[in-house]
């Protein structure tokens, strides 16, 4: 059965294009536009990894991965935050948070699967 | 201190009425000096004179007031003067002042017009990098719509060529089967005409072997033959001896007579089996004809080796054509997984549209800051009271920017467009001098 992977990003281009990178390497993937909208989606269902931008409206991603980390469900979900943001006290920030790795946009579509293939739960 | 349409007034205002007193100063200077004299004179001549012998204190007091009146006038013309100085000075500055009361009323109406058009500029800007965003979200998704159709298309394809080289292998091996058997058939074909050919040559030898024993058959039917013709010779000697013999050698004469007709008879029958026998061995002869069988095995092998040299050549031509449609199909497969490749990097590269995009809100949160501020600034320009340092409106601040910043080297801009800001050639350098900062992957 395929891992499931959540993808949030306010702009709809890039989680097209997440999605179809993880698609093609056989993921399935759950879509949401913003940190609110992801936790209204999250609701209990197995997600093997989250790749989440970082300025989002209405609730941004280091506010999401803060609140995220406390539900049990999702607890040890690693998350990889991508972002355009690559100022290292924003890293550290998200380090602290309990993101597993930051991906500066725009990424390579390997780069993404490899981060992706290390990460996710098994 | 404005009216009901935002126009400043003087009413009220002191120095309003200094230009207009100091035009009724010498008037009022002269009209004192000619009272002064008409009373001096009234007094001298309708007063001074009848009470003169009265009081000689009347006379005194008329100079008196004689004395008092031109000091007066003395007086007043000396604290005139620089009233006069100063009210000119006065009348001078406030002219200046109305004129630039004037001229700041131009000034600010050119400002509110300057500030209702920027404003307006700003909504405007604002409207169309909206649209901008828009329009390049809607192009990017579009773009990936067809990205991925292409790609579905270069997946199919590559799913098609698997399952036809799937398919073309499993056509191959029973190829090379059926040629494999085609090979073993022919092999034993081959065996089979030679073995054919030996089996020929043995019944060829038998059918001779059968003739020449034949023919030998015929040399006993001949002896068969002369010795019935001796026989018949002997039995006709028996009859004409027997004929001289008399009444004696009737007897003999008839043993004779049989013996003679089973010589004839014996004759006829090896006559008979004689010809039987070269019957027979004609037909051996003419159905083994030497020539006819060699020329039929001859021209049999030739086939067989015609046949199987079409089949190695049919069998060769299709393991080349196989391999080269292998060839095709492989070429095929690398060239549609590159093409596959180079679409997932066009995919990534619609990337830009979110950066973009990013830019372009933070151009829009800027100008509604400006907008904001602009507003603030029309209100504090529209009050008559003059700016103090206290000012309730601070100045705007470029490094609040800083804060609505989303990548680094909008950062790197915004410093070294502040630290270049007279330099034109230089500022438009600068977005050439940054570098991407994207694909960092940093593990935690």
């Amino acid at each position: 059965m395929a891992k499931t992977i959540m993808t949030i990003d306010d702009s709809a281009s890039i989680r097209q294009v997440v999605g179809i990178t993880l698609k093609k390497a056989g993921y399935e993937v759950l879509e949401a536009c913003d940190g609110k909208d992801a936790l209204n989606k999250l609701t209990g269902q197995k997600v093997h990894l989250i790749v989440c931008d970082v300025n989002m409206p209405n609730m941004d991603g280091i506010a999401f991965l803060k609140t995220v980390k406390q539900h049990p469900a999702y607890k040890f979900t690693p998350i990889i935050m991508l972002t355009t943001e690559s100022q290292e006290a924003k890293k550290q920030e998200g380090k602290a948070a309990g993101a597993k790795a930051w991906v500066v946009k725009p990424f390579k579509p390997e780069q993404m699967l490899s981060a992706v293939e290390k990460l996710i739960l098994p | 201190m404005t009216n009901e349409n935002n126009e400043i007034s003087y009413d009220g205002l002191l120095f309003i009425d200094l230009p207009k007193f100091k035009r009724l100063l010498p008037f009022h200077i002269t009209l004192t000096v000619v009272i002064t004299s008409v009373m001096a004179y009234s007094f001298d001549n309708y007063i001074r004179v009848p009470f003169l012998a009265c009081n000689n204190i009347i006379d005194d007091l008329f100079w008196v007031v004689f004395a008092a009146g031109t000091c007066s006038l003395v007086i007043i013309k000396i604290i005139a003067k620089p009233l006069t100085r100063a009210a000119t000075q006065e009348n001078r500055l406030l002219i200046s002042f109305v004129e630039e009361c004037e001229h700041n009323k131009i000034k600010q109406r050119k400002l509110f017009h300057y500030f209702k058009a920027q404003q307006e500029l700003d909504r405007l800007t604002t409207a169309h990098l909206e649209d901008v965003v828009k329009e390049t979200d809607s192009a990017a998704g579009r773009i990936i719509a067809q990205a991925q159709g292409i790609d579905q298309s270069m997946t199919d394809m590559i799913n098609t060529l698997a399952a036809l080289r799937d398919q073309s292998e499993l056509l191959a091996k029973a190829s090379h089967m059926t040629i494999s058997e085609n090979k073993s058939t022919i092999m034993s074909l081959r065996d089979y005409v030679e073995k054919r050919m030996k089996e020929l040559e043995e019944d060829y030898k038998k059918a001779f072997a059968l003739s020449d024993k034949a023919n030998s058959m015929i040399t006993l039917v001949t002896l068969i033959k002369n010795i019935s013709d001796q026989t018949n010779l002997l039995a006709l000697n028996a009859a004409i001896e027997a004929a001289h013999a008399g009444e004696r050698g009737k007897g003999f004469a008839i043993v004779a007579e049989k013996v003679r007709e089973l010589s004839n008879r014996s004759e006829e029958a090896a006559s008979q089996i004689g010809k039987a026998i070269t019957d027979m061995a004609k037909r051996i002869e003419t159905q083994f004809a030497d020539r006819l069988v060699n020329r039929s095995n001859e021209k049999e092998t030739e086939l067989l080796k015609n046949l199987e040299a079409q089949l190695l050549n049919l069998g060769n031509s299709y393991e080349q054509l196989d391999g080269f449609k292998q060839l095709i199909i492989e070429q095929v497969e690398i060239s549609s997984r590159k093409v596959a490749t180079k679409i997932m990097e066009l995919l990534a590269n619609i990337q830009f549209q979110d950066i973009t995009r990013q830019q372009i809100e933070l151009v829009i949160r800027c100008m509604s800051d400006i907008e904001a501020y602009i507003e603030d600034l029309k209100v504090c320009i529209n009050k008559f009271v003059p700016c103090e340092p206290s000012c309730s409106l601070p100045d705007f601040n470029m490094d609040t920017v800083l804060g609505y910043y989303t990548m680094e080297k909008q950062r790197d801009i915004h410093h070294e467009v502040r630290s270049i800001t007279s330099n034109k050639r230089q500022l438009q350098a600068v977005g050439a001098n940054n570098k991407p900062d994207g694909g960092d992957v940093t593990f935690f």
